[in-house]
């Protein structure tokens, strides 16, 4: 009898028919079996991005679809290793679409992320101007600090670059925008980063928290499109995940985004792989 | 901060390595730059590199 409500927990889980088709198609692309530790955590994921489990019930999942947006979750092989195949799929098309790394080493891929370096850069395939000015947010999780002031983590044009650097220990960026968002200091540079631009209104953003915000109206382009750099600018952070194209989100929707992500990072492989305080899955 | 990276001296098609990773030469001191770690897949296709200390840029310089 035990066996059998195992068996019916685990497979009321995998109906989430979002999840299944984006772990079919990571299987497809990587020719390997996702492991249940990974399975697990991308159909807590998408849950939590259907409003399951957080704080305020967003329905960040739809919103991402209507916006066109895409989220590079991370999923590795296992606990401990990784590869650009299983990296490059976007969870919000369900693993459909594809961006490319370009230059990386094999070596730079493990289970924590993807290491970055001179002309080492993930694409995103978004085209410049993809999305509306004034309804545009771009977001990164970081796992490890920098020494140098040179570094940027995401951008392509004058219009969005974000730099987050321990040097001067300032978190630098702009979005749609040709004037940074305010500098700030002080800070440590792990976390899920993101900049975000409303009808003239622009947030710089911290684990859901809004650290900085500005009133400028967004200019028509929207240039973010690449990870890991700024055009030569390139950064040798630790990254586990990417998003572009996200909409401008409310204060409680920020929080449950955090949650959500946090909570993958907590549960993708065994003992996590998150900084700060895990989340423990629904 | 300098760090070493491989130079090569004429252009390149982009190609994809066995790590399925595309390799997409940056322009750079007349040449173009790729990372280390790279040589082998040079080897295969003869392409002839060596070794430059890679300067970045600064910010202000691409705005």
């Amino acid at each position: 009898m035990s066996r059998r409500v195992t068996y019916f927990n685990s497979s009321f889980a995998s109906f989430d028919p979002d999840a299944l088709e984006f772990i079919t198609n990571w299987e497809a692309n990587t020719s390997a079996v996702m492991q249940e530790t990974q399975r697990l955590a991308v159909i807590d994921w998408y849950r939590g991005m259907k409003g399951e489990g957080t704080p305020n019930g967003s329905n960040l999942l739809t919103i991402a679809k209507t916006n066109g947006a895409r989220i590079f979750i991370l999923i590795p092989i296992d606990d401990i290793t990784s590869n650009a195949s299983a990296y490059e799929l976007d969870a919000v098309s369900n693993g459909v679409i594809k961006g490319s790394y370009n230059n990386f080493t094999s070596g730079d891929f493990t289970a924590l992320g993807v290491v970055g370096g001179p002309t080492k850069s993930f694409d995103s395939g978004v085209a410049s101007n993809s999305y509306s000015a004034d309804n545009f947010g771009y977001a990164f999780y970081s796992r490890t600090n920098s020494r140098a002031n040179t570094h940027a983590d995401a951008g392509s044009g004058s219009d969005g670059f974000v730099q987050t650097r321990t040097a001067s220990n300032t978190f630098n960026g702009r979005v749609n925008n040709s004037v940074d968002i305010g500098l700030i200091s002080n800070m440590d540079s792990r976390g899920l980063f993101q900049l975000q631009r409303g009808l003239f209104v622009g947030d710089k953003v911290k684990n859901g928290v809004v650290l900085v915000s500005d009133i400028r109206p967004g200019s028509t382009n929207t240039k973010i499109y690449t990870f890991h750099n700024y055009l030569t600018l390139y950064s040798p952070r630790q990254l586990c995940f990417y998003a572009v194209g996200l909409q401008y989100m409310s204060t409680n929707e920020l929080t449950d985004f955090y949650t959500i992500n946090q909570r993958l990072q907590s549960t993708v492989i065994t003992g996590g792989r998150q900084i700060g305080t895990a989340i423990a899955p629904i | 901060m300098e760090e070493q990276v491989i130079y090569i001296t004429n252009k390149i098609t982009s190609f994809k390595s066995q790590w399925n990773v595309i390799c997409t030469p940056i322009p750079y001191d007349n040449g173009y730059i790729i990372p280390l770690g790279w040589e082998s897949e040079l080897q295969a296709r003869e392409i002839e590199f060596t070794y430059v200390d890679y300067i970045p840029p600064q910010l202000e310089e691409l705005l």
